[in-house]
Parts: structure tokens; sequence; C-alpha cells
């Protein structure tokens, strides 16, 4: 890869616009080929630059001689503009290695965050955006990209674009963590974003937002704050998404995990440790507990279990009927 | 089991009402076998419900005959001359035609339009409540169309985007097949909306009209490589709001009675 600091290419586009870049790139490579290619495997070159010469590399046919890292980036294209004998021609180019997918991937994202093309190359390249991040969070499991992908949800809906895609890759992270990065969002004190907050954390949409201000926003955020830091060890996500429902609720609070205070997996909700013979006992009443009661012994619980272990253990070994009355008369 | 007015409905006789072997039958006998009672304040009422899962059922086999592609939302394509295309990917209608001019469009040019399989839920329901009410009342009730999916919905369609649990599963219910391990490269098959046709039948847009296990199959081949999870079919279910639409079907044929009058 060439490693000087500025690239041809890209100062075309910045400083003369994708007509003028791509008149010139189409000369380029009809009389200096290889010069073209150079340009091309640059490691300055953006994935916006990249993107706007997809048909003019097909036209010189290109593909043979550009390294992995733009030959992973038009494969997503291939497949997003669904032209998939290119794509799979691509696939015979491209080394099987994790590692250079997820760097490609992440070329792209960097690169291309935040980019508003010609509306007629915007929308499949938002969906090429999409594709990487969802593919680096979902594939790769790269959790750095996670507040880059919130922060452009949160853009895009302003902007009146598509999130749904985005917001379906933000997800699958199954990092209930990245729950915050969208509750910060309640503290802004921008109407669109307190509502888009509220929607993709299901709850409730303050009847008049623009009208709300900056204390109750920020009253908003310390609610939810307090209830995830209560209940993030027994949180699992649902899978519910915008195309299923209106209202996702992307989070399930496991109540008989939190009585128990054993953390649980956020993608299945499998416990991550061992309940003992004495604890199956206790979840056998707990189970036998009416909705209201059980919410109220899981809540008392978390809380004593976090304030005094020792009392803790002698609260839950009693029977149901007392914790109820201890926990209503101590919450 | 049903009744009307809180007193058992005589189920034979509204069954009579309607051809053997029809869906309103099925619907009936299926609400009549049930452990949990339905209670309907008329037998106007009932019919009513009768009435509009029917031509939801009509309208989603006639979608799935039509030539609507499918596409995503970035690549969505519809009539511009009744539908504006938004930033989102949805349509919007345009405030110069009638409501009921350009759902009727979406069937009759179905080929100048392609979505997801979402939207395709919202136009067989506003077709199906085209057949059911009278035009004008249509074009007064459902000004503000917007297709896209459940996002952004009229508040007469809400609960047709929740979806709730339910005892029995009805044709013209709205259900979903969820597919976890989804290959991030093609997100549109997370999953598939699809409308319940009776007799173990769903029409979901982009697959077709199959039973479940094909609607399995075909989301389990859009997975992640080694997935462990296959795609399945939610218990719950998305209904419209029959009561508020029954209450406007009376409110606005009443109004359409006193002027032929």
């Amino acid at each position: 890869m060439n490693q000087n600091n500025s690239n041809y290419l890209e100062n075309l586009r910045i400083r003369q616009g994708a007509d003028s870049l791509r008149r010139k790139f189409i000369d380029l490579a009809a009389r200096h080929r290889q010069k073209a290619i150079r340009y091309l495997n640059h490691d300055k070159l953006r994935f916006p630059t990249l993107y706007l010469l997809m048909p003019d590399i097909q036209t010189f046919n290109l593909y043979d001689e550009l390294i992995p890292r733009n030959n992973t980036a038009i494969q997503i294209w291939a497949k997003k503009s669904r032209d998939f004998a290119l794509a799979f021609r691509l696939e015979r180019l491209l080394p099987q290695d994790n590692e250079t997918n997820r760097a490609a991937l992440k070329w792209m994202f960097d690169t291309g965050l935040y980019w508003d093309g010609p509306s007629n190359f915007s929308e499949n390249f938002n969906a090429a955006i999409d594709t990487a991040a969802a593919m680096l969070i979902a594939t790769h499991k790269d959790m750095t990209v996670l507040p880059a992908v919130c922060e452009l949800i949160f853009w895009r809906h302003r902007q009146g674009l598509l999130i749904h895609d985005l917001v379906w890759g933000f997800f699958q992270s199954y990092e209930p963590d990245s729950m915050m990065m969208i509750a910060k969002y309640l503290n802004t004190g921008d109407a669109k974003d307190v509502e888009l907050a509220c929607r993709l954390l299901h709850i409730d949409i303050p009847d008049s937002v623009d009208a709300f201000t900056a204390h109750n926003h920020k009253n908003l955020f310390e609610q939810y704050k307090s209830w995830f830091y209560e209940n993030n060890p027994y949180l699992r996500f649902t899978g519910e998404h915008f195309l299923q429902t209106s209202e996702p609720n992307p989070l399930y609070l496991d109540n008989e995990a939190k009585y128990l205070g054993k953390r649980i997996s956020p993608k299945d909700g499998l416990p991550l440790e061992n309940v003992t013979p004495d604890e199956t006992a206790c979840l056998i009443q707990f189970r036998k507990a009416s909705e209201n009661d059980q919410e109220i012994l899981s809540s008392y619980s978390a809380r004593l279990h976090n304030r005094d272990f020792r009392l803790w253990k002698e609260w839950i070994m009693s029977n149901i009927s007392e914790q109820v009355s201890t926990a209503i008369a101590e919450l | 089991m049903i009744t009307i007015g809180n007193k058992p409905a005589d189920t034979a006789a509204i069954s009579s009402e309607y051809p053997a072997n029809s869906l309103e039958r099925v619907i009936i006998n299926t609400l009549a076998a049930s452990s949990k009672t339905y209670n309907y304040a008329t037998k106007e009422r009932l019919q009513f419900e009768l009435k509009l899962r029917r031509e939801i059922v009509n309208a989603a086999e006639e979608l799935y005959r039509s030539h609507l592609k499918f596409r995503t939302f970035y690549n969505s394509i519809r009539n511009e001359d009744y539908w504006i295309r938004k930033p989102d990917g949805g349509f919007a209608l345009r405030p110069d035609v009638k409501p009921s001019d350009a759902i009727r469009d979406i069937y009759s040019n179905s080929h100048k339009y392609g979505t997801e399989c979402a939207t395709a839920m919202l136009m067989v329901y506003y077709k199906a409540l085209l057949e059911v009410f009278p035009e004008e009342a249509f074009n007064k009730i459902f000004r503000d169309i917007y297709l896209m999916n459940w996002h952004r919905i009229e508040p007469e369609l809400r609960e047709v985007s929740l979806m709730q649990s339910t005892y029995d599963h009805l044709p013209g219910d709205r259900r979903y097949f969820r597919n976890p391990d989804v290959n991030p490269e093609t997100p549109e098959w997370q999953g598939e909306n699809v409308i319940d046709l009776g007799g173990g039948f769903y029409y979901g847009h982009g697959i077709g009209r199959y039973m479940a296990p094909m609607f399995i199959d075909s989301l389990n081949q859009n997975r992640i490589a080694y997935a462990d999870e296959s795609a399945y079919l939610l218990d719950s279910v998305g209904r419209p709001n029959f009561d508020r639409l029954f209450s406007l079907y009376q409110k606005y044929s009443a109004t359409a009675s006193s002027v032929s009058a």
C-alpha cells in the first residue's frame, strides 16, 4: 500500500466534487492504468471516493489488481446492488482471513461516516455503511464501533434518514452497557433526540417533549440510569426490532435472576452462575408469589444483596410471606 | 366461546349465514371452541370483524398474485403519481390524490412498486379497509397514509403494529417469523411479517404464500455462518382495534345513510 501523506483522488473529490473526480479518473485509467490502481490502493483513500468510482472500476475491470480492503468494500456494494456475479468473482479474489475482512470493514465505517454524497449515490452507500457496522458488531464482535454507531443513528434520525438497519446492527452487540450510550441522549435537550432515545429504550415519551425543561431531561436520564444499574446483571435482549413492531422492547428483566442475585447472559438469558439446591428451593417459593409480590421481592433482594450480604442470606432463607412483609416495610 | 351482549351466542345460526367451509365459518368455529370468552357488544360488531378479516385475507391473496417487487427500504420504488418517496424509504400519500385511488393503484400498477414485508402488510390492511368502508368514509378517515413499517402509522391502525399474546390464532391475524441468527449482510431477513390466510397458510412479501416450514427454511437460508438457532414463528399476533374501526364504520355509514335518505 502506498504510504504517501496525501491522495490525488481524495483531493479531487474534496476540492472538485464527484463529477470531476469521475471524469479525471476515467481519463487516468484509460491512459495510465497502473497509476490509477496505485491511487485506489493508497492508504489515505477514503471509502466515499472508492464508492463513487465503483462503476468506473467495473468499466476498466481493475478488480484483480486492487487490494483486499477495496475488493471487500466493492463486494458488499455488489451484494447490496444484487450484482451477485460480481460478488462471487470478488469472493475468489479475497483472502479468507478474518482480520483482513475486519480491517476492511473498519476502514469503510471509519472513513465513510457522515458522508453526505450526491442523492443518487447516497442510499446504497448508507446501506453499505449499515452492513459494515453490523458485520463489525455481529461477526467480528468489534464493540469499539458502538459509540460511533450510536451517534450515527441519532444523526441520521435528525436528517429523516433510515435508521432501522443501523439500530438492528447496534443491538446485535447484546451488550447491555450500550443502552447507556443511548440513554445519554435523554439528557441532550434536543426534542428529536429525546423522542428517539425513549423509543429505543422503550420508555414512555414525555407528552410534550418540546416543552420539556433541561431539569426534566436530566430526571429522565437519571431515572433510566438508576433503573439500568440496578438491573443490568439480570437483563437479556429480547430480539424485538422495528421490523416486527412499532414499540420494540429491547430488554427483558429476569426477576427470578434478580431475586437470587445471579447474573444471566444478556444474549440468551441463561444463568452465568450455578444455582444451589437452597436457592432452587427459594425460587420455587418465589414462583408461587403474585406478579406484584415477585417485583417487590426482586427489587428488595437486589438492594439488600448489595447492602448487606449476610442479612440477605438470612432474609432469603425465611419463608416467603415474611420476605414479602419485610420487603414492603423497608422498600 | 362467543357471547353477544354477555349472553351465549347462537353460533350455529350465525355460521349458517356463511357458506360451508368459508373463512368466516372457520373463524366462528375457532372462537366458539376456545377456552376464552369472546364477547361482542352486538351481532353487527361480530359480523364487521368477520368481514374485515375476510377482506384482509383477500387483500393478502391479491397482493401475492400481484407484481409487487421485493426491495429494501434503501431501494424502494413507487408510482410517483400517487406517492412521494421519503428519505427513509417510506411512501407518503401525495396531497393532491385520493387515498382510495392511491391504494387501488398499488394493486392495479403493482409492477411500479417495490418494498419490504412490513410495508406490504400495511398495503394489505388499507386495501381491506377500502373494501369494507364506503369510499368517501375511507378517504376522510385515512388522509395521512404513510407506507413504511410500523414506525410511523396512523392512530386508527396503531394496534396492528403491536404484537399481543393470544389464546387463538385466526385468519387475518398478522404474525411474525423471527430469524435470530440472520446474516448481518442481509438484515432484511431478520424476520418476516405475514398474514394468516387460514388452513395453515401464510402470505409474506418476499417469500410468498406457504405453510410455516417454508418460511422457516427460507429465513434459515439467510443466516450467519455457523448459526445455531433456527428461525421460528412467534405465538403473538398483531390485530387492528376492531372496536374502534367498527365505531368509525357505524359513524360514517350512518352519515352516508342520512345523506342518501
